[in-house]
């Protein structure tokens, strides 16, 4: 019998990322039983294909899928079933490294141009599966953050007056900053105004593979164009049920 | 520390009634509610007209349904959220209906080892509270390290809320079932649109939706930032202990 306890398939973090017209990488292919070859056809390294017809992003026959050369698109991958991993089978797992630094370190080798993949026997598949991150995107951290508004425009900058949401000894904190231009984003331009809100951030990124990264970015916001007439009746109703907010404990729940 | 927070992702789901129909990327575009650009590389995953809107705008993930509004992103600033969904709504959904509204965290923990995870899971819920199958549990976790028990799921709930006479604060922590050195912890931020009986009396039913909604945006506008940043000490409270 199967062991399917749950080992539910996980997103693939490159989905979407297009490696030719149409088609993206899945993260790690598997096929079931022994290794058929070719695996890929030359048109299209590295994107998975058996005589079979039934290659997932990890392998797991889902009858009747026949890619053909062509790969995997991520709309295909989108269509798939929840799959789960039969650990007690042979499985023959095959990887980018470079896509998968987390599987090239648990095997000790690294990818290079001339074998940028690496087939590994079935043994440790279904572990190294199951201690394999769900993904390899970097880890993000916002390490400052202020909400803040236009006062003065000029050609290279802007002067605003912000207010400190997040961050050491930035919390709480009202500044006065001249901000580059270059930093808003051509399609934001037009918010550039006197008077328009914007959040600066300072995020921290550190891939799983090299050095962090720390960058800056404004972030101009888009928020209802509300006239007097709705921000007094605004006011109005709030005071009406300043008192109103009773908030049962029953009602749906909105948990994500 | 226990786990690190990794892959945050923050979550706001409205409750009540909603067209699918005018959420488009289109129309999000030509009123302003994202760029230009970004409503011509929208992606939909599912349109089924009069019932779900679902794509994707590069930041984000919009679901619309008939009783669901979700907006998801894990690119901050998170406040984006916020401001999509008060213009989207202000503005292109004047009708929409909201009766209750969450703000949801959701982090990946990693652990350095599964040692590491079951120290934590076991921690939050003690096999050996759950009698002598309990006790059986705990013992293979000691022995076996690839195959064992454990706590899969466990919800905290936190009512009443100080700053509100209602609403309530939920934590999930939920085993990873891919994965031995990771978890997941969902941290939720519930509001509740005033009861009928809170509001004035003998107002019409369509005014008292009104007025029930520009509550919950007025909440979303006003507490977002601080309920994320609260949302977040939760989290790294609940891994650190």
């Amino acid at each position: 019998m199967a062991d399917t306890d749950g080992w539910q398939g996980w997103a693939n973090p490159f989905a979407g990322r297009a490696m030719t017209a149409g088609h993206s990488w899945p993260n790690l292919f598997a096929t079931r039983g022994v290794t058929s070859t070719p695996l890929w056809p030359s048109a299209l390294p590295g994107v998975g294909y058996s005589p079979r017809g039934i290659v997932t992003p990890f392998g797991v026959p889902v009858g009747g899928w026949d890619f053909g050369a062509g790969g995997v698109s991520a709309g295909e991958l989108g269509q798939l079933p929840q799959w789960s991993i039969p650990g007690h089978q042979d499985w023959t797992l095959m990887y980018q490294s470079s896509y998968a630094p987390d599987f090239a370190a648990a095997l000790g080798t690294v990818a290079t141009e001339e074998q940028p993949w690496f087939n590994v026997g079935a043994s440790n598949v279904t572990r190294m599966l199951r201690s394999a991150p769900r993904e390899t995107a970097p880890a993000i951290e916002v390490t400052a953050e202020w909400d803040g508004y236009v006062e003065k425009i000029s050609k290279d900058h802007f002067v605003a007056r912000m207010r400190g949401l997040k961050g050491k000894g930035v919390e709480g904190s009202d500044e006065e900053a001249e901000i580059p231009m270059s930093l808003v984003d051509a399609a934001d331009l037009d918010l550039v105004v006197p008077g328009g809100f914007f959040r600066l951030i300072v995020t921290d990124e550190k891939p799983k593979v090299g050095p962090k990264r720390s960058y800056t970015s404004v972030q101009f916001r888009r928020l209802p164009a509300y006239t007097k007439r709705d921000l007094d009746a605004a006011e109005r109703e709030a005071d009406e049920i300043l008192n109103a907010f009773r908030l049962a404990s029953g009602g749906q729940a909105t948990g994500a | 520390m226990a786990g690190q927070l990794e892959n945050a992702k923050v979550n706001v789901l409205l409750v009540g009634t909603f067209d699918p129909n005018t959420v488009g990327p289109d129309r999000l575009g030509e009123a302003k509610v994202i760029r230009s650009d970004e409503a011509a590389a929208a992606r939909f995953k599912t349109l089924v007209p009069g019932q779900v809107t679902d794509f994707t705008l590069g930041w984000c993930t919009v679901t619309v349904t008939r009783e669901r509004f979700a907006v998801e992103s894990a690119e901050p600033p998170f406040v984006k959220i916020s401001d999509f969904i008060q213009k989207a709504i202000s503005e292109l959904m004047p009708q929409a209906s909201v009766t209750a509204m969450g703000i949801n965290r959701a982090y990946t923990i990693r652990f350095s080892s599964p040692e590491e995870r079951d120290r934590f899971g076991t921690r939050l819920v003690p096999p050996s509270s759950w009698g002598n199958w309990g006790r059986r549990i705990q013992q293979t976790m000691a022995t076996d390290d690839d195959k064992h028990g454990g706590v899969l799921n466990v919800t905290m709930k936190e009512f009443p809320i100080a700053d509100r006479e209602g609403g309530a604060r939920h934590v999930t922590v939920a085993a990873d079932v891919a994965s031995n050195v990771s978890a997941q912890i969902i941290v939720n931020d519930h509001f509740q649109a005033p009861a009928d009986s809170s509001l004035p009396a003998a107002l019409e039913p369509d005014e008292l939706a009104r007025r029930r909604t520009n509550v919950i945006l007025r909440a979303l506008a006003e507490q977002f930032d601080a309920s994320l940043n609260l949302l977040e000490t939760i989290a790294t409270e609940v891994v650190n202990g």
